[in-house]
């Protein structure tokens, strides 16, 4: 056998018009059922760290006594997807933090808050502290105490029990996501069309991401109020709040409610 | 440069190359129906990943990531535990699917050198880039595939 046989045989050989526009439908169909599922994920990982944060600060408010470091009591429902039990500590720590702060906060300053980037907070925290924003000025690592004057600024049970986010109400397409492939996710005020700044939570608001093998892991939401202003548990806060969908470019692509 | 793509533009460049991811599934394969589902599975990649500018890198990329997912579908659970159709004599065996016997006879690695150095005409540094390999692999090969190809050739002539 020749090389120029070898290359006829081969020539001769091609795939049918019915079975490439069987593949096509079939990678069609099973990229819509990939796409779909993923946001199902992504969306119950929001949920739970929301869940999670809010369980957290409930259970640290209700402390009585001395201020303790919080602690990973209950296993993260994001521990089994390869993620290291210290980050998720760590990120306990973070939610638990989070309330001390926000009661002192209007929904106006978080307004403001939602376009500051982690950058600009980490550079003001050396600063002298101003007035207008002093929850912002403090470094990530700082952990507040509580003083006396501590139960003014508490919230009630009720602020700290769990965020629920509504379902969004349609399935966001791959092709609708930025370069970087990935859905963000914001609890701001009501009224935003666009997210002047997306990049500025690039850094904290990833709650998934995929690897070369194509495999998407969850990622423990890792909010922290000291950069970025997150609203207050303060039901009224929340009743004119939303949680927005939106791409890396800043599209907002869906909404939903929270409670 | 890599970039994702859109749908359609997806969809042309599978239509242009399904010939191409055909015939490297095949050579892997040796199964036409496997074969059939390897192109399903490129066209998923192509629709879903992103993929290089170039149209050069472009081939090559296809060709690379049809020779994994063949291999994939070669390690598969489905098909180290299935029997082979050729054990049951009285079903009928499957059709031929073009490519002569004595290159389907030849190991997975050396069919693929082959068909990348005779039929799609690259050197043995771009193959050895498609395929991963180092160089000297590729070469020594060739020349044992070409050693074996003229030992099952003398045979089948006589």
């Amino acid at each position: 056998m020749k090389a120029n046989t070898y290359t006829a045989a081969l020539d001769s050989v091609h795939v049918s018009q019915a079975v490439i526009e069987a593949a096509i439908a079939s990678a069609k169909r099973r990229r819509a059922k990939t796409t779909a599922n993923q946001i199902k994920i992504r969306y119950a990982a929001a949920a739970a760290g929301f869940v999670l944060a809010s369980v957290s600060g409930y259970a640290l408010y209700h402390s009585s006594g001395d201020f303790q470091p919080p602690v990973n009591h209950a296993p993260s429902p994001t521990s089994s997807t390869d993620t290291e039990p210290t980050e998720v500590a760590e990120n306990n720590a973070t939610f638990a933090t989070m309330t001390y702060d926000e009661a002192t906060v209007t929904a106006s300053e978080n307004a403001e808050m939602t376009t500051t980037k982690v950058t600009e907070s980490t550079e003001e925290s050396a600063e002298a502290p101003t007035a207008e924003t002093p929850t912002v000025t403090k470094k990530p690592t700082e952990k507040p105490k509580p003083t006396d004057s501590a139960p003014e600024t508490k919230p009630s049970a009720l602020a700290g029990g769990p965020i629920i986010i509504d379902p969004i109400d349609r399935e966001i397409d791959r092709s609708e996501l930025g370069d970087d492939g990935k859905l963000y996710m914001m609890i701001a005020p009501t009224g935003l069309t666009h997210i002047d700044e997306p990049g500025a939570f690039t850094g904290d608001h990833v709650y998934y991401y995929e690897t070369k093998f194509g495999r998407t892991y969850i990622k423990p939401l890792t909010i922290n109020p000291e950069d970025h202003l997150f609203p207050s548990d303060n039901p009224s806060d929340l009743g004119n709040s939303l949680c927005y969908f939106y791409n890396s470019r800043g599209e907002i692509l869906s909404t939903s409610s929270i409670r | 440069m890599v970039h994702r793509i859109g749908t359609d533009q997806a969809e042309s460049i599978f239509r242009q190359y399904a010939d191409m991811i055909y015939r490297v599934a095949l050579h892997n394969l040796k199964d036409p129906a496997d074969a059939d589902d390897i192109l399903g599975e490129v066209c998923l990649v192509l629709m879903t990943k992103k993929v290089p500018d170039e149209e050069q890198h472009l081939k090559r990329w296809l060709i690379r990531v049809t020779v994994n997912k063949c291999r994939d579908l070669s390690r598969s659970f489905w098909r180290r535990n299935r029997e082979s159709i050729d054990n049951y004599e009285h079903i009928e065996a499957p059709p031929p699917n073009g490519f002569p016997e004595e290159v389907q006879s030849l190991p997975e690695n050396y069919r693929n050198i082959i068909y990348l150095y005779y039929y799609e005409e690259y050197t043995v540094s771009e193959i050895a880039d498609i395929l991963n390999m180092n160089v000297n692999t590729v070469k020594s090969g060739l020349k044992r595939a070409r050693e074996q190809l003229k030992r099952l050739l003398k045979d089948s002539d006589g």
